[in-house]
């Protein structure tokens, strides 16, 4: 649905919504993006390759990685899952993911078909014996007969503590059984679906650089054991440091990075190829009589090409023009939204900040240090790519700080 | 509240969220109520939730769909639940998107900041920040405001006195863990160590929390944060003594008056970790400080009032509480003991008064004293000799706590004195048995003998059973002689009276006990059952 007046434009230009099924073709705008690239390679080798997915906070990703799945949909069968709806983001463990991963494929899979016998009977006397030791140490948790169990038990670990605790207590010395286990999954289900499995973990780039560093630097080997297709997202700065980016890249075949859409080029033109993409993203959304030319262009060139703040932009200028009783989007409520934003932004910076953005602002390099990465993580610095990298100040807080 | 074009926007973007989901923040200079009274007459209904102890946002929020569309709500106290709101609420804030009706999140400019740095993804789930500050105001609209933050020492408010389960602590020493690896100011660092010595100590690990709190007294040294080490140090000393920790408790609420001598509090809260120690005078000295430093603080008043009452000095205790009522007429327990002191000055009619007004507070009063006053007041009319009064006491206890033993004991000895002997004898049965349920066998045994003494004026099953009981407990043969020559007319009464003559005999009976204990369903006979068997 395309908006028609402002108070549906409010409704539609959602931040937070990634797109998908209807919307994703209603909606998707083609754009500068690995997905294609990475559709063809998944497409056509038989390994069973392991992605990492990069990209900044709201640029994009999930409604990629949607878009992703409908292109391999035919040839590849795709598990895809939220960590944040499966597991404790603030407590999450590689045995967690491993333990997650066999759940979801076992729960997919035998929508489609049935697994065979032997695995069934395997996986069966398999689940009972982590089952029985689970019961064991939490009386009257009631999980259920067979590796039904173990999904059952997936879905528990998320809300309690204490199941979290003595499940990994359990899993843990028994993760080559578990990995097995999962394995044994997918080379039946692959035969009998006649397709290789994809799994895309989504979300995982939401953990905290810390946890992250946890999870792919001291379990990578762990994570990488699946032997079918698997894409993980992950927290930007955990490929800033060169020792860890090393050591985690050697489990995996690639990191493919989502860059931000690129309104502005390194000297600070406006680039119109990017501006027409934001263009159409706006206007397949909403009538072009609801917004004038001028104020869409100056959303685009404050968005800084992170989609999600375009769509706060749009959707807060909309409030402030029907608040005022217009119908139609001005420059001047644009350049109010703005404003806001600005303001948020600056809440959150320290002095110290300050000094750093000047400097970037300046030489459009990156420095070193956490208060980098953290402002690279509250997208007050923006990434950018065409083959060189380079980085920016949030245009709104551009003003501030020049 | 000036109508500003701030405002103005709110009040339309609620309109147009109205039934939607949609998260606002606002940044408030003044009371909640000032921006309700803005919003209601808008034709909005305002749900508002006040932050504070165990309330949880999104447990209340996930009920949305009980509210009428027009709901807004609006949630408040951030700085109360800080830690939980930047780690629990950042990473569950995805169930916002569920919730379809526009939520406010409403705090000072410093609260607001710190959503914004500390809990980024629940921040960039905000539809907008709105700024409905005085400040705000005398400042142009549309320059921007351009306070930047600075490292401050800052004290979060933990949970030390709250019940919390094992699951909800154990959840928070993860979000905690977790906020130690995203928070890189060594102030915070510190609080956060010591939210997880609490927690720790929660859980009675004492020694993690231990260690918790010492890395975080030894970043505030290094921060050269005298306040925050004094404030650590009666936080440590305030979760012992609600833990019974008392020698515990007692050192470190001296370490912080080491630090910070004119803490009245500290000085009356080690005075009640003393009193709990026996150390009454050392308590009293500890009141007598506080109030010494602040002379309006009832609550020490109070506290030496009970020392004293413990003491047996009557006089004094009546004087100190009646100071604390001076101070705070709604301190409910202050009647209420003093209502106990008068009645151990026989001055019956004052502690009535004492108790009636203990009654008429009876929300301020902790769980389960308000049946205790109805008992209280019943005991003092009784002395009175006024036993209707008495008894209709009584009942309002046992009204409010079914299981009360006291109030049925003794509304079981004013029926006697006014020769009503059935109810008397009913009464005393179940006191005693309540009392012997939860192991206070002599006062049980006390009781039952009193219902057996009126085997002369009453002819009911109570009294044999009674004169059982009593017999299982004291093992007196002479009870038993009585018991042959009265007429017990329950036909399992009979049964275990002969079951007891004959276990005298050292007969084997465990068959008969066995088969009696497989019938018998009703507890007051199997308790009875029960007693048998252990003879």
């Amino acid at each position: 649905m395309k908006a028609k007046a402002l108070p549906e434009v409010y409704d539609i230009f959602d931040p937070q919504e990634p797109l998908t099924g209807e919307k994703l073709r209603e909606y998707y705008v083609n754009r500068e993006s690995p997905v294609k690239r990475l559709s063809g390679i998944l497409k056509t080798t038989k390994k069973p390759l392991k992605y990492l997915f990069v990209g900044s906070r709201g640029n994009g990703k999930s409604t990629e990685l949607n878009k992703l799945s409908e292109l391999v949909k035919e040839e590849l069968f795709i598990v895809p899952f939220s960590i944040k709806d499966r597991l404790n983001l603030f407590d999450v463990e590689y045995a967690d993911i491993l333990l997650v991963i066999g759940a979801e494929i076992y729960d997919k899979v035998s929508e489609q078909i049935e697994l065979s016998k032997e695995l069934d009977e395997y996986l069966n006397s398999w689940s009972e014996t982590v089952v029985e030791r689970v019961d064991e140490k939490q009386k009257g948790i009631g999980l259920g007969a067979g590796f039904t169990a173990i999904v059952n038990l997936s879905g528990k670990i998320k809300t309690q503590v204490t199941t979290r605790e003595i499940t990994r207590d359990i899993i843990k010395p028994r993760m080559s059984d578990l990995i097995d286990a999962i394995n044994k999954i997918i080379v039946d289900a692959e035969e009998k679906l006649g397709k290789q499995l994809l799994i895309i973990i989504d979300d995982l780039d939401k953990v905290n650089l810390e946890k992250a560093e946890e999870l792919f630097y001291m379990h990578g080997a762990e994570l990488t054991q699946p032997i079918c297709k698997v894409i993980y997202t992950i927290p930007q700065p955990l490929l800033f440091s060169n020792k860890i980016r090393q050591i985690v890249l050697q489990y995996f075949d690639g990191h493919e990075v989502l860059g931000n859409i690129k309104v502005h080029d390194k000297n600070s033109n406006l680039n119109s190829e990017s501006c027409e993409v934001m263009k159409d993203v706006a206007l397949r959304r909403m009538s072009e009589d609801l917004i004038t030319e001028e104020a869409l262009v100056t959303a685009i060139e404050f968005s800084g090409g992170i989609l999600t703040e375009f769509m706060r932009i749009i959707k807060d200028a909309a409030n402030i023009a029907n608040t005022e009783g217009r119908e139609r989007i001005e420059n001047e409520d644009v350049e109010h939204a703005i404003t806001e934003i600005r303001n948020d932004y600056i809440r959150i910076l320290s002095k110290e900040d300050l000094e750093i953005l000047k400097g970037v602002s300046k030489t459009k390099e990156k420095t070193d240090g956490e208060s980098f990465q953290d402002l690279l993580f509250s997208l007050a610095i923006l990434e950018y790519s065409n083959g060189e990298i380079w980085y920016d100040i949030h245009p709104t807080i551009k003003r501030v700080i020049e | 509240m000036i109508y500003t074009q701030q405002l103005k926007e709110l009040l339309n973007e609620l309109k147009l969220a109205e039934g939607k989901n949609c998260l606002l923040f606002v940044i408030l200079d003044k009371s909640q109520n000032d921006l309700i009274e803005i919003i209601e007459p808008r034709g909005f209904k305002v749900n508002r939730i006040y932050l504070e102890k165990e309330v949880n946002l999104l447990e209340l929020l996930i009920k949305w769909e009980e509210t009428p569309e027009n709901t807004v709500y609006l949630a408040h106290g951030l700085s109360n639940q800080f830690l939980w709101v930047l780690g629990y609420l950042n990473l569950h804030r995805d169930l916002f998107y569920d919730i379809k009706r526009p939520v406010i999140i409403s705090g000072s400019e410093y609260e607001i900041g710190e959503i914004a740095r500390y809990a980024p993804d629940l921040w960039r789930f905000r539809s907008r920040t709105y700024d409905l500050t005085e400040k705000k105001i005398r400042e142009k609209e549309e320059r921007f405001t351009m306070s930047l933050a600075e490292l401050e020492p800052m004290y979060y408010i933990l949970p030390i006195f709250e019940d919390e389960d094992e699951e909800k602590l154990k959840e928070r020493i993860k979000v905690d863990e977790y906020l130690l690896g995203t928070v890189r100011d060594d102030y915070k660092k510190a609080e956060l160590y010591m939210s997880l010595a609490i927690s720790y100590l929660k859980l009675d690990d004492f020694e993690r929390g231990k260690r918790s709190f010492e890395k975080s007294t030894e970043i505030k040294e290094k921060l050269s944060d005298k306040k925050g080490i004094s404030i650590n140090y009666k936080r440590v000393a305030d979760i012992f003594l609600w833990k019974g920790h008392l020698e515990e408790a007692v050192r470190f609420y001296s370490s912080v008056l080491e630090l910070n001598p004119n803490l009245a509090e500290a000085y009356s809260r080690r005075g009640a970790a003393y009193d709990e120690l026996n150390q009454h005078e050392r308590a009293i000295e500890d009141y007598n400080k506080a109030i010494e430093i602040n002379p309006n603080n009832a609550e020490a008043y109070y506290s030496r009032g009970v020392t004293y009452t413990d003491l047996n000095q009557y006089e004094r205790a009546v004087e100190d509480y009646n100071k604390a009522i001076e101070l705070n007429p709604i301190l409910a327990v202050a009647y209420y003991n003093r209502g106990f002191v008068y009645d151990k000055l026989n001055q019956y009619e004052r502690a009535i008064e004492d108790y009636d007004k203990a009654i008429e507070l009876r929300e301020h009063l902790p769980d389960d004293k308000d049946a205790q006053a109805y008992t209280n007041r019943g005991a003092a009319y009784a002395k009175l000799k006024q036993h209707e009064k008495a008894i209709q006491s009584y009942e309002k206890a046992i009204e409010l706590n079914p299981n009360l033993a006291e109030a049925y004991v003794n509304r079981g000895s004013s029926y006697s004195e006014i020769g009503r002997y059935e109810e008397a004898t009913r009464d005393l049965k179940k006191g005693g048995i309540l009392l012997l349920n939860s192991e206070r066998v002599e006062d049980s045994t006390e009781v039952f003998s009193t219902c057996f003494d009126f085997r002369d004026s009453v002819e009911s099953i109570d009294v044999a059973y009674c004169g059982l009981a009593l017999f299982f407990l004291r093992r007196d043969k002479k009870v038993l002689s009585e018991l042959k020559i009265m007429r017990i007319r329950d036909k399992i009464l009979i049964k275990i009276f002969e079951l007891a003559l004959r276990r005298l005999e050292n007969e084997d009976i465990s068959d008969e006990i066995i088969k009696l204990e497989e019938e018998e369903k009703r507890e007051d006979l199997r308790l009875l059952i029960r007693l048998l068997k252990e003879t």
